[in-house]
């Protein structure tokens, strides 16, 4: 065998065992266990603290909006435009969600956008409120 | 860049997600990158495999080109992705189904079991003799390089020219693979009418071998001026004759992709019209084909055949190699930013507006772009790539 073979083996060993030795150290122990990610994270994503209470625990104490106001019924959710509301479930008095002002909550669904599907009225909010707020016309609940 | 700036810069119904182009120009360097490689691989091949003596005073050149440009080629995707100490990642865990995640494997093998196995086979009797005839730091570079293989006895010199040339045969589907993948990659998008087409990693591949022979060939005038040293007539006129066949099959094929479109006409074809027409008019017609293609074509073919001087050979090689170096970079630019300027919905076109400084402009780009030739320099300081081809002539 010529002398270069031996050499060029062990100098290709030596990378593949560097690589395969590094690539031990820097790939999660649980990355694939369950899919094509680090399987641990699901779990670490799962302990993160809460932020949304859910539209069920609304209705408990506000069942006068949340049944059958056309919002409600038609899909959108209290928290959707309200922001996230745990803490003021757990402790009322301590926390307030967001309360409807301007325009700016309407816009998100309201503005008009091509690609939008047609069910959902939409509007160009410049010709439409002419600056004023949406509530001045519409309630909020049922608009 | 603000909304207002970018609606002011579409033109009829373009997505929101359109407005602004994802792929930068450094994605332009990438495949530009790569194409040099391959192209100053194969013109390397035509010596050691298909034996063209005239080629011999550049093999070395062109290999040590390929390495230099090879070590540049993964610079402008990092670059772009924007997060280099994650860039492991694609070869720690790759995706098997991602053809980007096996680009990884596939540069691996080419920059290892390629390029500079055959590097290391074709210069180790020189590196043996380097580090005896040399001191101290030198002597242990030379050592380290030879991997203490000393013996240049006529058998262990006669198994680097075999092992070299078994190689190079290897490499030359392993450059066709390394382009033609990065042609793959475009021409596999099935949504975007403008990269979609099985010509795709073809047309890639010939525009990859012209662009390494005109880079070697621009290379190495431009070390024998700095160098002082007189041009082989021989090997200029083999590598320009090499130029211009790669050329008309090149510029062949593009015409044939050009047709094919013209004929099938699809839905896309009005706003392709557009396109061509318009933002990309003159990289197109008036560089990519024009001053990169048809123009250096005619003058290599009436430096072929015509009874030309010397000089007049030297100064039409030299100027049509640069030329087709920026019409290849041209088409680069027109593939990868013209399949962004166009939207999805076919009704509309947006601009690209390349900006000077930050980590995706244009003195990047070129600090990326030129860097190779600074590598370049550095691996002929060290490896001398004309040595042994004097010392023969001598």
């Amino acid at each position: 065998m010529a002398p270069q073979v031996p050499r060029l083996i062990l100098a290709f060993a030596t990378l593949v065992v560097g690589f395969l030795a590094f690539r031990s150290q820097v790939v999660p122990d649980s990355f694939g266990e369950t899919g094509f990610y680090r399987a641990d994270s699901v779990k670490e994503i799962g302990d993160l603290p809460m932020k949304h209470a859910g539209e069920e625990t609304c209705a408990t104490c506000h069942s006068d909006f949340a049944e059958a106001t056309s919002h409600v019924l038609g899909g959108v959710a209290c928290e959707s435009c309200h922001g996230p509301s745990l803490a003021h479930a757990e402790d009322g008095a301590s926390s307030k969600p967001n309360r409807l002002g301007g325009d700016v909550p309407c816009a998100r669904c309201h503005e008009e956008i091509a690609g939008r599907p047609s069910v959902i009225p939409q509007i160009v909010l410049e010709e439409h409120t002419g600056g004023e707020p949406c509530q001045s016309c519409h309630t909020v609940h049922e608009p | 860049m603000d909304l207002g700036m970018l609606l002011a810069e579409t033109s009829g119904y373009v997505l929101p997600n359109e407005k602004e182009l994802q792929w930068s120009v450094l994605i332009v360097l990438y495949p530009y990158l790569t194409g040099l490689v391959a192209g100053a691989f194969i013109l390397a091949s035509l010596v050691r495999v298909f034996n063209s003596k005239p080629v011999a005073p550049v093999y070395r050149l062109a290999l040590l080109t390929a390495l230099a440009f090879l070590i540049c080629a993964p610079m402008p995707l990092i670059g772009h992705l924007g997060h280099p100490e994650r860039a492991f990642q694609i070869m720690a865990t790759p995706h098997l189904s991602s053809a980007m995640a096996m680009f990884g494997f596939v540069y691996a093998w080419y920059l290892m079991a390629v390029l500079l196995l055959e590097i290391y086979f074709d210069y180790r009797k020189e590196m043996v003799a380097w580090a005896q005839s040399s001191r101290g730091l030198k002597r242990l570079l030379y050592t380290v390089l030879t991997l203490g293989v000393m013996d240049t006895s006529e058998k262990a010199v006669r198994f680097d020219d075999r092992a070299g040339r078994f190689i190079t045969i290897i490499g030359i589907p392993s450059a066709a693979l390394l382009h033609g993948y990065v042609g793959f990659i475009f021409g596999s998008v099935k949504g975007n009418p403008w990269w979609s087409s099985v010509l795709m990693p073809l047309i890639f591949l010939l525009s990859a071998i012209v662009s390494g022979i005109a880079a070697v060939l621009v290379i190495y005038m431009a070390i024998n001026w700095y160098r002082r040293q007189p041009h082989d007539m021989k090997c200029l006129n083999a590598i320009g004759r090499y130029l211009m066949f790669a050329l008309i099959f090149d510029l062949s094929l593009e015409a044939l992709d050009v047709v094919h479109r013209m004929y099938e006409a699809g839905e896309w074809f009005e706003i392709l019209g557009l396109l061509g027409s318009g933002y990309l008019y003159y990289t197109i017609f008036g560089i990519q084909f024009f001053l990169g293609g048809i123009f250096p074509l005619v003058n290599l073919a009436l430096a072929q055949f015509l009874k030309a001087s010397d000089a007049t050979r030297q100064r039409v090689y030299f100027f049509s190699g640069l030329l087709v170096l920026i019409g290849v970079l041209c088409m680069r630019w027109n593939v990868v930013i013209g399949g962004q300027l166009f939207s999805k919905s076919l009704q509309g076109l947006t601009t690209y507006r390349l900006e000077l400084v930050g980590g995706e402009g244009a003195l990047v780009a070129i600090g990326v772009l030129f860097l190779p030739l600074a590598i370049l320099f550095v691996l002929a300081k060290i490896l001398p790539p004309w040595k042994a081809h004097e010392e023969a002539r001598a």
